[in-house]
């Protein structure tokens, strides 16, 4: 695992735009000068010890795409990151911002608190009265897109689901936030599809992955976090059990984000970072090995998938694309754009929103020169603002899987299905 | 400011010399606590006084004196007993408090102690001062350089200059000349046949890319070279060595003094001769003597005021050389005593009191202040050096003073980043021909520009810098095609190169 | 059975091999840390420009000449015919892409740089040949205020002062006053506006005067640059033309989505941000390469591989405090041409030998040690190569195509 701490990698970087060429948000705004001006270049008139002196480093949405196209590999985006909490520790943004960000920064806790209520929650984010309340008091932009809760969450579906009976193999799998109180649809569809394929799914307690806070630059909270997680889950890997997500941001969080942004590489860190798998990632090796049971049915569509910036920031390569190559009569068009815009709790910002539709702006013209019924992509908030821009219904790769195995769709993927 | 009509001559800009390739260090004292008392005594006071007159021009890093697995351990105590004697303040620290502040440092130090170093930034310090003497009516030529002093019978009367820019001699009459000119003190006291042995002890600097600490970490340990590392602006400079040099123009910066300033730095920082080293530098540091010695490091570093009248029967002629740069304004107080002197005149100073502009405020200069600056100026996008920050404004504002690329640098920092002038050497050159200077002079000063970051760079090129300079080239080269243009290839503002380091 | 090519290096080369492989029917994967030299070249195909700092007008006898002379310049090792079928194919993807080349081995063009130099090159984009510099007749050069990487005045003096008429405009727009930060990209958007260039032409006005020809910072359009310059051409009643300043090189950047573009359509994957940590290998075989994942390794097996990453701009090779160059995927030896390495000046005319470092390869393009081919499936391409030091002699792109495409075939040849 690399170890070395993010600001050393900026002696790598000389200076050749290449990254503020692809910077999503940099093409769309001057409140953001660019990735070289904010990591490598402002970097050196940082210091842990120093005055903070930054600004313009929060409109950095952390969508990666720099590290992905940086020739000497200067890790940008994290090294952004950290001068964000280094302006929050250092006082630099205000009392409302820093409550908003650390509402929006807390799925788990909030969700907790209006999943009971969640009809009476769902109306008033929905009201119009609701939205512009929120926007006045907290700076969450109205027109941003909160998806609706769900009475009845995936652990408690969970609790119910019956073992399967003579699995050779056991796997835990990590739900994150979204699955649990958005789209338990989304968790219910990996089970199936992993106990297509022989295996028991165990599933840990867990909390939070975290991520949320850590791009608001609330370190100590998401080291919390982190840390809370290591100990439920650590237990598992010393058992031999692998971890599976179908989150995209929680596995990459759970991988690397966490522990290189706060510095965090003790044993149970590190175990949990070498022994967690992106969803797609741990059915690929499967195939490698010759493991995957074959798919049962066809889905006969034509749809876009957009791979999430987080995605790529796995560096796995598409195993996703890869997978869903297997469906007989499925037909992927891939996104070649960079980023949706959403970036996990920034474009619900009412200073970032606009950014965010700016920077999706692409996409969505993808999405709709496709025409597809679904639009298919692995990050739930990327979903959630693909819907928001276009008006077409997204869904995660697992659900297209799960039915060619023979489970029930459900969803947006069952109306399409009829 | 005590009321005289002065006339300062530099042959080339201002800080083109010694002061321009300086280590950044304002002295507490503490390195010469042990060696020469006396002369930590006057760095202490002129510590304060610098602190109290040209806060603006400093950042208050404090210092560390850490022993490392290298260093005679016994010396710590001496060194606190030193200190207090010369009334430097100095407390010990934990390692673990060390680490916490400089994570990077070796944890294998067993002592560290804080005095009050703190960082100088040597160009706007002249700048300052010059801006206040001119304030009070002087007046400053640069680029005019003395061929020789006049001297008339056991007079001397003034200078014949050349006046670089216009190509024309200038002769110039004063009452009294005082030579401040460092290594070169001997050169111009030899012209009118006087011997002033001085000799030039040239010191090698290397900067390393970003700033790996925020303290200045000097070894405490007897001095000698490499042991010190100065945190200045958006670097950390590395220093220095001392080797006898026969010309004070012409020495070559040697891979032995680059190879031992990597391992002296391995000390400090663990890993250091693996970072990216921006740049090298040599100047030369006047050492004045009666009488030859082989070490200069053993000459005094006290300065020496020599009254030529008194000296060798010659009048009109003052020489103050030796000293370093946190003692220099109280050898140029004492000189300007010994001119009240001599022309029978009492007038007190003051620099110790007044601030220098700029320092009204009495604030310290920050890391970080150029950044704030740029992020809340509605100018910064037009950031024509991007690694230090600086806007085309600025660069407008400084342009009709400047002869070179290079002056601009020493007045801005254009160029002094990671990329050393990859990117605002165009643009830089671009704007002079927009400002309307003659089309070879952008030709010639964008080229100049480039060799002079080229002398620097070449002793330290390999790694990351070796991977900038060939984007540089790719840029200059390839897609520019600078090497074919018209005009010629270097002119008098030009970079003077290192002579060929002859060892390795 | 196709068989599968791994790739280790998105420049040029690497491009252009996975490009190649992936047409006749190879499975490409082409793995890169990041962008390469396209986006900070001219966007110009240079084959050869300087022989001994002499100007070289025509490039094809010249690369015969030195074939002859200079046995282990790459373009000895590929061959001269390599060239010319790569310069074909791909002056063939981009005319279909709707981005044709133009020129040929036979006449260098010279065109105009962006501090008014008369720059070498034998293809280029169309939109770039209008301003070319033997043609005589005067031009206007268009700049944008508050653009830094262009001064057109600058570049019109020195123009004027080598015998070409040249004037220039600086252009003061309300769009560009909007945006404080004015990059090629942000320009390159700007320029895909109808409105922007109508605020263009109308501030030019009638200083366009009676020239035939108006310059620009290459920066007309990304995804539409023909469609932009046929447009502005219309416009102003004039032809048009595009100058490369310093980068992001937009033409540069042009080329590099048309050949992504061409090897995803035949079935190659390209992926970004894989830096290669290791390598698998058993006797002469290379089994597999190992590229940096978040918190593991992500293994690439292939049958056959192209190591094209670069010399030391590349990041292909690196170099330390007295320490040789280094390749640093296979470990392969690196020939370092005798001498100083970095010459006293920056500009001295011979160049700084330090960068003719690079693998020695045969004529089939495979690394040699000692013995011989070090691996039996592992091909060499572009700045990777030893003998030649491609932005002195401004034979960047040609040696990357000329490589790039004997590598790619190679591996079809090895089957």
């Amino acid at each position: 695992m690399i170890h070395v701490p993010p600001e050393a990698t900026l002696d790598h970087c000389i200076k050749c735009n290449i990254c503020v060429t692809a910077c999503p948000v940099a093409a769309v705004t001057d409140l953001f000068p660019g990735p070289k001006y904010e990591g490598p270049q402002a970097g050196r008139f940082r210091g842990a010890s120093q005055p903070v002196v930054d600004h313009s480093v929060d409109y950095c949405s952390g969508c990666r795409v720099c590290n992905q196209v940086c020739p000497t590999g200067v890790r940008i985006a994290e090294i952004n990151a950290r001068a964000r909490a280094l302006m929050v520790s250092g006082g630099a943004v205000s009392r409302r911002l820093r409550l908003r960000n650390n509402l929006v920064a807390r799925p788990e806790a909030i969700g907790r608190l209006a999943r009971p209520v969640a009809p009476l929650a769902n109306l008033l984010l929905r009201s119009r009265p609701g939205r512009w309340l929120g926007e006045a008091v907290l700076g969450l932009d109205r027109r941003a897109p909160l998806p609706p809760y769900r009475l009845r969450g995936f652990r408690s579906w969970f609790k119910r689901h019956p073992r399967p009976a003579g699995a050779a193999r056991t796997v835990a799998y990590f739900q994150g936030c979204s699955t649990e109180y958005f789209e338990p649809r989304v968790g219910r569809a990996a089970v199936a599809v992993l106990e297509a394929n022989g295996f028991a799914v165990l599933l840990p307690p867990q909390n939070c992955c975290g991520l949320p806070l850590l791009s608001n630059g609330e370190f100590k909270a998401a080291a919390h976090y982190h840390d809370s997680n290591l100990a439920k889950l650590v237990g598992y890997i010393k058992d031999g059990i692998e971890i599976v997500g179908t989150s995209t941001s929680c596995t990459l969080t759970l991988k690397e984000e966490a522990p290189e942004l706060l510095g965090a590489y003790g044993e149970a860190a590190v175990l949990v970072a070498e022994h967690t798998f992106d969803f797609h990632e741990f059915l690929r090796r499967l195939r490698d090995e010759g493991w995957l049971a074959p798919v049962v049915r066809a889905v006969p569509l034509r749809l876009a998938y957009h791979q999430p910036c987080q995605y790529r920031a796995h560096r796995i390569g598409s195993p996703a694309t890869e997978l869903m190559g297997l469906i007989p009569g499925l037909e992927i068009v891939e996104s070649q754009a960079a980023c949706c815009g959403i970036a996990g709790t920034y474009g619900y910002k009412q200073e970032k929103y606009d950014i965010a539709m700016a920077v999706g702006a692409p996409l969505f013209d993808f999405v709709d020169s496709v025409g597809g019924p679904l639009a298919v992509c692995d990050s739930e908030t990327c979903r959630w603002q693909i819907t928001h821009g276009t008006g077409v219904p997204a869904i995660h790769p697992v659900e297209l899987l799960a039915y060619a195995y023979g489970a029930e769709p459900e969803g947006p993927l069952a109306e399409v299905l009829g | 400011m005590r009321g005289f009509q002065a006339l300062l001559v530099e042959r080339k800009d201002l800080t083109e010399g010694t002061t321009g390739r300086y280590h950044g260090l304002l002295h507490s004292g503490g390195r010469y606590a042990v060696k020469d008392p006396a002369a930590a005594v006057e760095c202490i006071e002129e510590n304060r006084i610098l602190r109290r007159i040209m806060p603006d021009c400093l950042e208050d890093t404090g210092g560390f004196f850490v022993t490392t697995p290298w260093d005679d351990p016994a010396y710590a105590e001496k060194f606190l007993a030193g200190c207090r004697e010369a009334g430097i303040p100095v407390e010990e620290l934990s390692i673990g408090e060390m680490l916490a502040e400089e994570p990077l440092l070796n944890s294998q130090i067993s002592r560290c102690f804080r005095v009050p170093d703190a960082a100088a930034d040597s160009f706007l310090a002249t700048h300052a001062n010059i801006e206040s003497a001119r304030h009070y009516g002087a007046k400053a030529l640069t680029y005019h350089e003395v061929k020789a002093l006049i001297r008339e019978n056991d007079t001397v009367v003034g200078a014949r200059c050349l006046d670089l820019v216009g190509d024309e001699e200038v002769l110039i009459t004063a009452d009294l000349v005082v030579t401040a000119a460092g290594a070169w003190a001997g050169k111009l006291a030899g012209s009118v046949g006087l011997e002033v042995a001085v000799v030039a002890g040239k010191g090698v600097m290397v900067a390393v890319n970003h700033r790996i600490v925020h303290t200045v970490i000097n070894r405490c340990k007897m001095p000698s070279d490499g042991d010190i590392i100065v945190p200045i602006h958006t670097v950390a400079v590395i220093g220095t060595t001392d080797r006898r040099v026969a010309d004070p123009d012409h020495y070559p910066i040697e891979p032995a003094e680059i190879k031992l300033m990597l391992e002296e730095g391995e000390k400090l920082v663990p890993g250091f001769s693996q970072m990216r080293m921006l740049r090298a530098w040599a100047g030369v540091r006047p050492l004045y003597q009666e009488t030859g010695t082989a070490d200069t490091r053993d000459v005094t570093r006290a300065y020496t005021l020599l009254d030529h009248q008194r000296r060798d029967g010659v009048g009109g002629l003052i020489t103050i050389t030796g000293g370093k740069w946190t003692t220099y304004r109280q050898m140029a107080q004492v000189t300007v005593d010994r001119v009240c002197e001599q022309l029978g005149v009492e007038r007190e100073c003051r620099t110790h009191a007044e601030p220098l502009p700029g320092s009204e405020a009495g604030t310290n200069h920050t890391l970080g202040a150029r950044l704030r600056r740029v992020e809340a100026d509605v100018d910064y996008g037009r950031l024509v050096c991007e690694c230090e920050l600086v806007t085309a404004s600025q660069v407008e504002a400084a342009l009709s003073e400047a002869h070179s690329i290079d002056d601009l640098r020493r007045d801005l920092r254009v160029g002094m980043g990671p990329c050393q002038g990859g990117f605002c050497t165009y643009r830089i050159a671009g704007m002079l021909a927009a400002a309307g200077r003659p089309r070879l002079e952008a030709n010639v000063s964008l080229r100049d520009f480039l060799e002079e970051r080229w002398k620097g760079l070449r002793p330290v090129l390999w790694g990351d810098q070796l991977r900038q300079e060939r984007l540089d080239e790719l840029i200059y080269l390839s897609v520019l095609n600078v090497d074919h243009l018209p005009g010629p290839s270097t002119s008098r503002f030009g970079p003077v190169a290192y002579a060929e380091a002859t060892d390795g | 059975m196709a068989e599968s090519v791994v790739g280790v290096g998105g420049g040029l080369a690497g491009l252009v091999a996975a490009w190649r492989a992936a047409t006749v029917g190879q499975r490409v994967e082409l793995v890169t840390q990041g962008w390469g030299a396209l986006a900070w070249h001219a966007g110009t195909i240079d084959v050869l420009g300087y022989q001994g700092g002499v100007l070289v007008a025509a490039p094809g006898k010249a690369i015969d000449d030195l074939g002859r002379r200079h046995p282990d310049h790459p373009y000895a090792k590929a061959g001269l015919a390599n060239l010319v079928q790569a310069l074909a194919a791909f002056g063939q993807l981009c005319g279909e892409a709707g981005y044709p080349l133009e020129g040929s081995l036979e006449k260098n063009w010279l065109l105009p740089s962006a501090v008014g130099a008369l720059r070498p090159t034998c293809l280029a984009p169309a939109s770039m040949i209008a301003g070319d510099l033997t043609r005589g007749d005067p031009m206007l050069l268009v700049g944008l205020e508050g653009y830094q990487d262009f001064h057109p005045e600058l570049a019109a003096t020195n123009l004027a002062a080598q015998g070409v008429q040249a004037d220039s405009i600086m252009l003061a727009l309300p769009a560009l006053r909007r945006r404080a930060f004015l990059n090629a990209r942000v320009l390159a958007s700007l320029f895909e506006e109808a409105e922007f260039r109508a605020q263009v032409v109308a501030k030019i006005g009638n200083a366009v005067g009676s020239v035939a020809r108006v310059g620009f910072p290459a920066v007309l359009g990304l995804e539409r640059a023909t469609e932009v310059r046929a447009e502005l051409e219309a416009s102003l009643d004039r032809e048009v033309f595009e100058i490369p300043v310093l980068p992001p090189s937009i033409p540069g950047l042009r080329l590099q989505r048309i050949l992504r573009t061409a090897i995803e359509s035949a079935g190659g994957r390209v992926h970004d941000g894989m830096s290669v940590v290791g390598a698998e290998v058993e006797g002469t075989r290379v089994k597999a390469v190992l590229t940096e994942a978040a918190a593991r390794r992500q293994r690439h097996s292939g049958d056959h591989f192209v190591l094209a990453t670069g010399g030391i701009l590349g990041g292909g090779m690196v170099t330390g405090f007295e320490q040789p160059p280094r390749e640093v995927v296979f470990g392969l030896p690196v020939e370092t041409p005798a001498g100083n390495g970095l010459a006293p000046r920056f500009f001295d005319p011979g160049g700084h030998s330090v960068y003719r470092s690079g693998i020695r390869v045969d004529s089939r393009l495979r690394p040699l040690n000692a013995r011989g081919p070090r691996f039996a499936n592992l091909v060499v391409a572009g700045s990777a190569i030893g003998g030649c030091d491609p932005i002195a002699e401004r034979s960047l792109e040609g040696v990357a195509l000329a490589t790039g495409w004997l590598a790619g075939g190679r591996s079809v040849e090895e089957t």
